[in-house]
């Protein structure tokens, strides 16, 4: 980063959403259904002065809803009310205090109507998505098994205040809506708001900017917000302001249970599992999301017959999907916790069970596609059990609490440790155009300069500075005359969100492709030369959805982490002294800036292990980060989202387990709860 | 009402209800955006200023206190020999902090090292807490306020 | 976007003045450093409120010291105190200020504001409790005649705070010094563990040994600003005793902690109480704290 840019930034010379304002603009306060399920029967309004203006359902000048993958969500609701806090209205005026209490003037009259049905009950309306992995049969497995574990766990993921907050301005200028937010969906963003505003995809423009940690659940706070400012800026034909306000609570969870058939020597012999996530109450982006559940749940584990059946269920609570890694660590959270399980029951060490079972070159995955390659594993497994003395901490622990009624002292802490690995791969497994479209298109100009058209919002802060300069080496040209142009919508083309380290893996890709063209065509073609790369979808013989068949990750990242806990008697506090991780990422582009990836996500991780909104300074355990890589210069870059969030919370129940003796079958985990026998 | 208040070393005064808070007069009013709105309830950090010389949480003051007071924001401090000391111990052990925190993150650091001069592993978690960070490893940022430190104490030697 | 509510402010010059306006809208709310108020009383769209600030007032953020306690103003903040260590002389209470919430929090919140949340018991309360502080209450009469006097009153902490917890002040009277007195033993004990969201489970105890005899001893429980609890019995059957205590002793005076401190509703707070308890008592036979992980 420059020095100037880096020196206005820390003398907050950066401006956000929040930040603009301009006289003539009004705030935006959207008005919620309070109660729900029901049916909207009328909004009953005050008499309203004549600056302040209310928009509904069919106020909206387009489409009023937003069609998302795999289903339409209303952007006002006008008759179902689905979930408490939907929106079905707005009030739009010059001052905000003054909208929020006219807004609790405002009432609703809804019906009730009866809920959707419990997720255990077959119903296909509460149903939004199913996936089936299949291979062998089961029964045959299950005949060939020593003994069959049963396990029930459970995911409940905490609710996350996201900063920067979700305030949206819009401006129309000429015939464009100029648009300030937060988001990493930009062609999605622009999209529905076009489709909601009734106008055409090119009058919006986007201003996004990069700050903190974008995460993948955003979509459902910054498309309609973006989408509903739109709309009120092209009724009123002014700025608008849409006030952000705190998120609704959601209900962030995910039951699995597993049955596995194990052999004498502790082998698989069969595994079936059936995995339920709650959606909320409209199954938008459900069956990307339900694919990854499935294939995370399946693990990582030599098994010939298997079945897995996820499901996502409907509730009347806000529709929250996708989750960060679009449920694939989450997935994995399941196969970890089975997995200690079988080992612990079988009398095994859970890291040696883990190296012995792990899928090899030859074998098939559990989607039935060839392994070519022998994951790394098995070995990075044996180096992190050496660097954090898994082996003899786990054998401790567990010598201690066995014996602990004959220890002649209470000890002031128990400690138990936890291990746990995680694959992650960056390809939307679905083939919907909205999720995997991306391009590129480089103009070298005659002035020499360069123009780098993205359409991606970068995920980390470094990253446009490592594509500045590759582009600078590739092409000998200097780095001020690279221009990296975010969004420029008359010539953008539709590309999917900046998640699942699309933007290292797909974008670097593009990038580099495009730069080599415009190389060899540099010196023979007159100037300017436009170049436009477009990513390529891989074909149904590699992988194929419908049937959960083939090889589902072009590109795989590996991570394993050790999490150590100890657990205070006289408190029943938890405490996380220490966590190793170890990731295998293919090369690195940038070191600096994916430890910081890294470490926010562990935070986030921790979030979840210990049911906090935060995890504070004086919490946050040492963390020992080793990134392997193999050196060759032919090793691509692979991401790194989800190898923490995949591989943390298992290892963490595990390691409260052990050191409490208690066998707990899920997240969250508090003191009370631990007493209390902890499920 | 009426408040005359020092904004960043200048007489100023403004017309506003009493109960607003401090954070959106200085935003909305002065135009003032390095601190930030995020929860205005004390948890976050990102709206910290520095009344009469003491770093306060911006969003739970309401503006009528600040009458006759001296208020400093990262747009003023910016300007202080101190500010580059914390850039130049920022940039030493590359703290990349991202765009929005790392405004309120500079002033923090630099007016608790006025109380901490060497800061212990405590006072580090001090200045660590004042301000929620998302991206930032601590470690990282830790080595960055020691660097700052230094700067600071070489520059007043 | 500013999620305001609307509120009426006086802002008066001098004591007379604030007495009597208060006296006057007895209704209206003290603020002192708004820490308190800004974030859990002012919700967008509330009820309108009149305000009487006092944090402007410099006789009521005054520190001075006898030689038998530390006085501080009511509007007195924490770090003020924190920086007044060699006033307070009190370990237990450095402590406990130096915990009570990031750094900025501390220069805007106020001893007074701490000890008169109306709904619950903070912090300083059960430590100030244990030190026998002295409240001076204020306010102001009027007479038939039209007449003012001018009321000040003196009142032991205990007496603050009612048994259904509710605030000791009368209509118009508010709180203006703290007079804390000093305290010699040796011992304190400080525990805050996170029960739940923002609450905590505290216990704060003081304590003076005399060649091995526990010759004081005072102890408090919090849970989660609901309760306070404090036993004089309880301590009373402490008093005297040699330490380290035989293990038969201990576990007698364990089997009796509920005889002096009802049970709390929650299964993990009476945990709490009785393995704190247990650990203060450990802790008083050896002083140094020994935390001890296994591996
Ligand atoms: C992020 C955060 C973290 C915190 N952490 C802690 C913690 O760890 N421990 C802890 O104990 N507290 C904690 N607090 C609470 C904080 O200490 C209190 O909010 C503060 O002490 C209140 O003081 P104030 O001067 O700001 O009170 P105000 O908000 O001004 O007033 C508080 C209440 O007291 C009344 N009042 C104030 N002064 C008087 C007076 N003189 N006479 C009569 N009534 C009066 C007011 O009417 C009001 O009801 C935290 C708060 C925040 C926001
Ligand atoms: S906005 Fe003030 S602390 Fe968060
Ligand atoms: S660096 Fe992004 S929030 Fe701190």
């Amino acid at each position: 980063m420059s020095e100037d840019k880096f020196r206005s930034r820390l003398a907050g010379q950066v401006s956000f959403p929040e930040d603009i304002s301009s006289r003539k603009m009004v705030y935006a306060l959207q008005v919620r259904a309070e109660r729900a399920p029901g049916i909207l029967k009328e909004i009953i309004l005050p008499r309203l002065p004549s600056h302040i203006k209310f928009f509904q359902a069919e106020d909206i000048p387009g489409k009023n809803y937003l069609s998302y993958p795999d289903e339409s969500v209303p952007l006002l609701a006008d008759t179902e009310i689905l979930y408490p806090g939907q929106p079905v209205g707005v009030l739009t005026g010059p001052d905000a205090d003054e909208l929020y209490s006219i807004r609790k003037e405002i009432s609703l009259e809804i019906t009730p109507i009866p809920g959707f049905p419990p997720y255990r009950m077959r119903d296909s309306r509460a149903c939004p998505a199913e996936k089936v992995i299949q291979k062998g049969s089961t029964l045959r497995g299950m005949e060939k098994a020593e003994t069959v574990v049963e396990g029930d766990f459970s995911l409940i993921l905490p609710e996350m205040p996201v900063y920067p907050r979700q305030a949206v301005y819009c401006t129309k200028e000429g015939g464009t809506y100029v648009l300030h937010l937060h988001s990493q969906w930009p062609s999605l963003i622009r999209k529905l708001c076009a489709q909601a505003a009734g106008i055409s995809r090119k009058q919006v423009e986007i201003h996004f900017n990069p700050a903190g940690r974008t995460w993948d659940s955003h979509v459902g706070q910054s498309v309609p917000a973006a989408a509903l400012t739109v709309c009120i800026t092209s009724i009123l034909r002014q700025p608008v302001k849409l006030i952000a306000e705190r998120d609704l609570p959601c209900r962030k969870e995910i039951f699995y249970h597993y049955r596995a058939g194990v052999d004498q020597s502790g082998r698989l012999t069969a595994l079936e599992a059936q995995v339920y996530l709650n959606a909320g109450a409209y199954g938008c982006f459900s069956s990307e999301v339900v694919t990854r559940l499935a294939l995370g749940t399946a693990g990582l584990y030599q098994c010939r017959h298997l079945d897995i059946r996820a499901k996502s269920f409907r509730s009347n609570y806000p529709p929250w999907l996708p989750l960060s890694t679009w449920g694939l660590a989450q997935g994995e959270f399941g196969a970890e916790m089975l997995v200690n399980h079988i080992a612990l029951e079988t009398g095994q060490d859970p890291a040696d069970w883990r190296s012995r079972n792990l899928t090899a070159k030859g074998n098939l995955n559990a989607t039935s596609g060839k392994i070519r390659q022998t994951p790394p594993l098995s070995d990075m497994i044996t180096e992190l059990s050496e660097a954090s003395d898994y082996t003899r901490k786990h054998a401790v622990s567990r010598q201690i609490r066995t014996n602990r009624n004959a220890l002649s002292i209470t000890p002031s802490s128990y400690a138990g440790i936890g291990m746990a690995v995680s694959r992650q791969g960056y390809d939307f497994l679905s083939r919907d155009k909205l999720l995997t479209a991306a391009s590129v298109s480089v103009t070298l100009q005659k002035e020499g300069t360069l123009d780098v058209l993205l359409g991606t919002v970068p995920a980390t802060p470094g990253i446009m500075a490592i594509w500045r300069k590759n582009i600078s080496a590739s092409l000998s040209i200097e780095e001020e005359k690279v221009n990296l142009i975010l969004d420029r919508p008359d010539e953008q083309s539709f590309n999917g969100p900046s998640c699942l380290s699309r933007n290292i893996l797909v974008f670097t890709k593009l990038i580099d492709q495009c730069c080599s063209i415009i190389q060899k065509k540099r010196f023979r073609e007159a100037l300017p030369i436009t170049e436009t790369r477009t990513f390529r979808r891989r074909t149904a013989n590699e992988w194929n959805e419908e049937e959960m068949k083939g090889t589902p990750f072009s590109q795989s990242s590996w991570g394993c982490a050790v999490v150590e806990v100890s657990l205070f008697t006289a408190t029943r506090e938890i405490v996380i002294p220490q966590i190793w991780l170890t990731i295998n990422c293919g090369t690195l582009l940038d070191p600096p800036g994916a430890r910081s990836f890294v470490e926010s996500e562990v935070r986030m991780a921790l979030t979840h292990c210990l049911d906090k909104q935060a995890i504070k300074p004086s919490l946050f355990p040492k963390l020992h980060i080793r990134f392997e890589e193999d050196g060759k210069k032919s090793t691509q870059p692979s991401g790194l989202e989800g190898l923490a969030l995949g591989t943390i919370p298992a290892a963490f129940t595990q390691a409260v387990s052990q050191a409490s003796g208690i066998t707990l079958t899920g997240l969250p985990i508090n003191s009370a709860r631990l007493l209390s026998g902890g499920n | 009402m009426l408040i005359e208040f020092t904004l960043n070393s200048e007489n100023v005064s403004v017309d506003v209800p009493a109960y607003f808070r401090l954070s959106d007069v200085l935003r909305d009013e002065f135009g003032l955006h390095g601190l930030r709105n995020a929860c205005r309830k004390g948890y976050c950090g990102l709206c910290s200023v520095v009344l009469d010389g003491k770093l306060v949480y911006s969003c739970l003051i309401p503006v009528f206190q600040i009458r006759g007071r001296e208020i400093m924001t990262i747009e003023g401090y910016s300007k202080t020999d101190d500010f580059e000391d914390v850039y130049k111990g920022f940039k030493k052990e590359g703290v990349h902090l991202c765009d929005y925190c790392a405004p309120t993150r500079t002033l923090t650091t630099g007016i608790l090292l006025d109380r901490y001069a060497r800061p212990d592993e405590h006072q580090l978690m001090e200045i660590l807490t004042t301000v929620t960070c998302s991206c930032t490893p601590y470690e990282t940022l830790k080595k960055g306020i020691l660097s700052a430190a230094r700067f600071r104490q070489r520059r007043l030697q | 976007m500013k999620e305001n509510t609307a509120f009426h402010v006086h802002i008066p010059a001098n004591m007379t003045v604030l007495l009597n306006l208060y006296n006057k809208a007895p209704g209206s709310l003290i603020m002192a450093g708004g820490t308190h108020l800004m974030n859990h009383t002012f919700q967008p769209g509330s009820d309108h409120h009149s305000i009487l600030s006092i944090s402007q007032m410099d006789e009521l953020k005054k520190i001075g010291r006898s030689d038998r306690y530390a006085e501080m103003g009511c509007c007195v903040t924490v770090n003020q105190m924190i920086d007044a260590q060699n006033l307070l002389s009190s370990p237990l209470l450095l402590e406990t200020l130096q915990h009570m919430g990031p750094h900025p929090i501390r220069n805007s919140s106020t001893i007074g504001g701490n000890l008169c949340i109306p709904e619950k018991r903070m912090d300083l309360f059960p430590v100030l409790l244990l030190l026998d502080a002295r409240l001076e209450l204020r306010h102001v009469k009027r007479k038939r005649n039209g007449r003012a006097s001018y009321k000040s009153r003196w009142i032991h902490i205990n007496s603050f705070v009612s048994s259904e917890g509710n605030l000791g002040l009368g209509e118009g009277e508010l709180l203006t010094r703290i007079r804390i007195p000093f305290y010699d033993g040796g011992f304190h004990f400080h525990r805050k563990v996170n029960i739940q969201g923002n609450d905590f489970f505290t216990i704060n105890a003081l304590a003076s040994m005399d060649k091995g005899v526990l010759s004081d001893l005072r102890v408090a429980f919090t849970n989660g600003g609901r309760f306070v609890l404090r036993s004089r019995d309880m301590e009373a059957n402490l008093m005297g005793r040699r330490f380290p205590m035989a293990p038969k002793d201990l576990e007698e005076i364990m089997k009796e902690l509920f005889k002096y401190f009802s049970v709390p509703d929650n299964h993990y707070e009476e945990y709490l109480m009785e393995s704190l308890f247990r650990q203060l008592l450990e802790s008083l036979a050896d002083p140094k704290d020994r935390e001890e992980i296994l591996l």
